[in-house]
């Protein structure tokens, strides 16, 4: 393992907290990835930094609290620390869902957003150029005309166990990714129009 | 949901590790075979203009997936209300801590009508510059605040000195910034000028206070060994040029440190008198001495003689004459500095024997100068000025010769070193605006004119490497880069 790359394993591990009401169980990252928690209270919030086009997947349990008071929402700021630039994010719900509104994946404006789009479990974004400095999942900076993403617990009880898998994967990888989701898409408009 | 006001505080960790990652060697020489340097295809490809994401003005040349947003132009309106000054010239990023990133920006200018000294919490000198004149220091620092990728606002730091250059980073977090001034003219205060100055993340933190232990002269960079806390300086005056350094007495490494002062040295060759590395070749190399400068406030002096009777025709700054009786190196123009991994990298503008740039590789525990780049010609290096190590460990030069005529048209450049030890173009000025187009862009329309031949200064890198901060002198710019670095060695 490279230095760096021991570096950001050991940031990761320093740097995870579970203070808000879903339990944080940690990240497990494909790559090298750094991941901080800065959850507080109903809000699931996180920096990503990747220092390779990789992706994080977060765990959580559920608390009884987490039913009660405000909706569970989640928003991350992502950077790009592999200086390879992304082409695009996939966010893809794994026990839970996403309820509407659908949020918000803004950029710092260095690139912009070309496409996005999302469904109850997945959300995807594609920049134009490949996005080299940060995006933002949600609103995580309180900027105007951003979104939080809200997570639907119909169905779901304490004790349950969800995740959050964030990918910003190689350029061919990502066009298989967004060619499948366009699938999925077009299936589901047509089911929806039948 | 509410925020953590550290939320970002890991970026200063974070922001190491593109520097932890860069333990290669800077540069693989093995295979040089030439004394000079070549320019060679950019491995980030040809550049192009490209639109400013601010202004939507074709500032910059850039190779494809690079885009860059313009900030601090002179004239816009700084937090104080009071105009930016012109001539922005060498830069460092000071703090990146919780949210923002703050660099502190020189501002080259000699005298002017300005008796406000663009609103400066520090001012050093606030005497007009003759007895009775209406003539006044005009150069001076700004900071600038960077946040999640966009410029913030601008606060003037220090004023009341005259031609800052360049300058350097100290470990601490604090600015250098050196007044390019060779001459012993006084204010009507009695104030000289020809010095050092720390400036701080902080503005209201800045003294005003010379560090006059680091000498009087026409100051250009500095660079400092973190290990030991030395500073090493250069001094840009033609062809009578020292390379210095500084061994503060308080080494805490704090704000006001170096200001408790030290010992002035100025470079010698070992075993031998007032060697010219002026027309210097790449891997020519010189083991180095110190001869200690008793008075660094000492005055010019006309026609030195060194040891061996060797006569400097002229005059010299006053700790130059006293190196050069003591038998010190002479190079021709030294300008910017950076120190990286144990090195301090100088350039000397004017070196080489095409007289278009040199730069030193100096190891500060072996104190042997290796000169690894010397242009060619005008193609290949035009004068390079400030320098910087990115966070992958590759130098990047800005040149200031404004001559050059490339495969891409005239322009300034942003070059870059390849491991192998040749340049290539990684971007090019384009800044050639009517008076129209800046007025649309809401600037000031008596900026307009063909500004290509302006040099490029204060190259820095963020702490995460992600942005590279660079200036473009006249009219007065100040860019934030970013693109996919990774695809060259910048």
């Amino acid at each position: 393992m490279k230095l760096h790359q021991l570096a950001l394993a050991a940031l990761a591990a320093a740097s995870i907290t579970s203070a808000q009401a879903a339990v944080f169980n940690g990240a497990t990252t494909v790559g090298a990835a750094t991941v901080t928690d800065y959850s507080m209270g109903s809000a699931l919030a996180f920096d990503i930094d990747f220092a390779s086009l990789s992706s994080v997947t977060l765990n959580f349990s559920l608390e009884s609290a987490d039913f009660s008071g405000a909706p569970l929402t989640f928003n991350a700021l992502v950077r790009d620390l592999s200086f390879a630039g992304f082409n695009g994010v996939n966010i893809k719900l794994s026990g839970i869902s996403f309820a509407a509104p659908a949020g918000t994946i803004t950029t710092d404006g260095f690139a912009s957003v070309s496409a996005s789009g999302s469904s109850l479990s997945q959300a995807w974004a594609t920049f134009s150029p490949a996005l080299t400095s940060e995006f933002y999942i949600g609103n995580p900076l309180m900027q105007a005309g951003a979104a939080d993403w809200t997570l639907n617990l119909n169905g779901l009880q304490a004790g349950d166990q969800f995740s959050i898998m964030v990918a910003v994967p190689e350029p061919e990888t990502y066009a298989m990714l967004v060619a499948g989701l366009a699938v999925v898409a077009s299936v589901a408009r047509r089911r929806k129009v039948a | 949901m509410s925020i953590d006001n550290n939320r970002r505080s890991l970026i200063k960790g974070a922001g190491a590790l593109p520097f932890l990652a860069a333990l290669s060697a800077l540069h693989s020489r093995d295979a040089l075979a030439s004394t000079v340097t070549s320019l060679v295809d950019s491995p980030y490809g040809p550049v192009a203009p490209v639109n400013d994401l601010t202004t939507g003005l074709p500032l910059l040349m850039l190779p494809a997936g690079f885009s860059y947003k313009s900030y601090g132009w002179t004239g816009d309106v700084m937090a104080n209300g009071k105009a930016t000054p012109g001539s922005h010239d060498g830069m460092a990023v000071v703090a990146a801590d919780a949210n923002r990133i703050v660099l502190v920006r020189n501002h080259e200018r000699s005298t002017g009508s300005d008796a406000t000294f663009f609103g400066s919490p520090a001012v050093y000198d606030s005497a007009p510059s003759t007895v009775g004149g209406s003539s006044y220091s005009a150069g001076g620092t700004t900071n600038l605040y960077f946040r999640d990728g966009n410029w913030m606002r601008t606060e003037p730091s220090l004023g009341g000195t005259r031609t800052n250059c360049a300058g350097g980073p100290t470990p601490w977090g604090t600015w250098l910034t050196c007044e390019e001034v060779g001459s012993d003219a006084v204010s009507a205060d009695g104030k000289k000028h020809g010095y050092v100055f720390e400036v701080t993340a902080d503005p209201l933190q800045t003294t005003g206070q010379p560090i006059i232990g680091m000498g009087r002269y026409a100051h250009e960079a500095v660079a400092i060994d973190p290990a030991t806390g030395i500073v090493y300086l250069s001094e840009d005056s033609s062809g009578r040029s020292g390379f210095y350094r500084y061994i503060p007495v308080d080494t805490s490494g704090v704000p006001g440190s170096l200001a408790k002062g030290g010992t002035l040295q100025m470079a010698k060759v070992i075993g031998q008198n007032n060697v010219s590395v002026i027309g210097a070749g790449v891997g020519d190399v010189h083991a180095l001495e110190w001869v200690t400068i008793a008075d660094p406030d000492a005055n010019r002096v006309a026609n030195p003689v060194g040891p061996t009777g060797i006569v400097l025709s002229n005059t010299v700054a006053g700790p130059f004459a006293q190196g050069w009786t003591q038998g010190a190196l002479v190079m021709n123009r030294g300008e910017g500095m950076w120190y990286h991994e144990g090195k301090i990298y100088v350039m000397d503008t004017s070196g080489g024997a095409a007289r278009e740039g040199t730069i030193w590789e100096l190891d500060v525990a072996t104190q042997v100068m290796t000169c690894i780049f010397s242009s060619a010609n005008t193609l290949s290096g035009n004068n390079g000025d400030n320098i910087t190590v990115s966070p992958r460990g590759h130098i990047v030069i800005c040149e200031d010769g404004g001559t050059v005529n490339d495969q891409f048209g005239p322009g300034t450049r942003i070059m870059g070193l390849t491991p192998e030890g040749g340049t290539f173009i990684f971007s090019k000025n384009n800044v050639n605006l009517t008076s129209a187009q800046l007025t649309a862009a809401g600037k000031l329309g008596s900026l307009a004119g063909d500004r290509r031949s302006s040099e490029f200064c204060g190259a820095c890198f963020d702490p995460t490497g992600r942005f590279l901060f660079v200036n473009i002198q006249t009219p007065g710019i100040t860019f934030a880069i970013t693109g996919p670095w990774a695809k060259g060695p910048i």
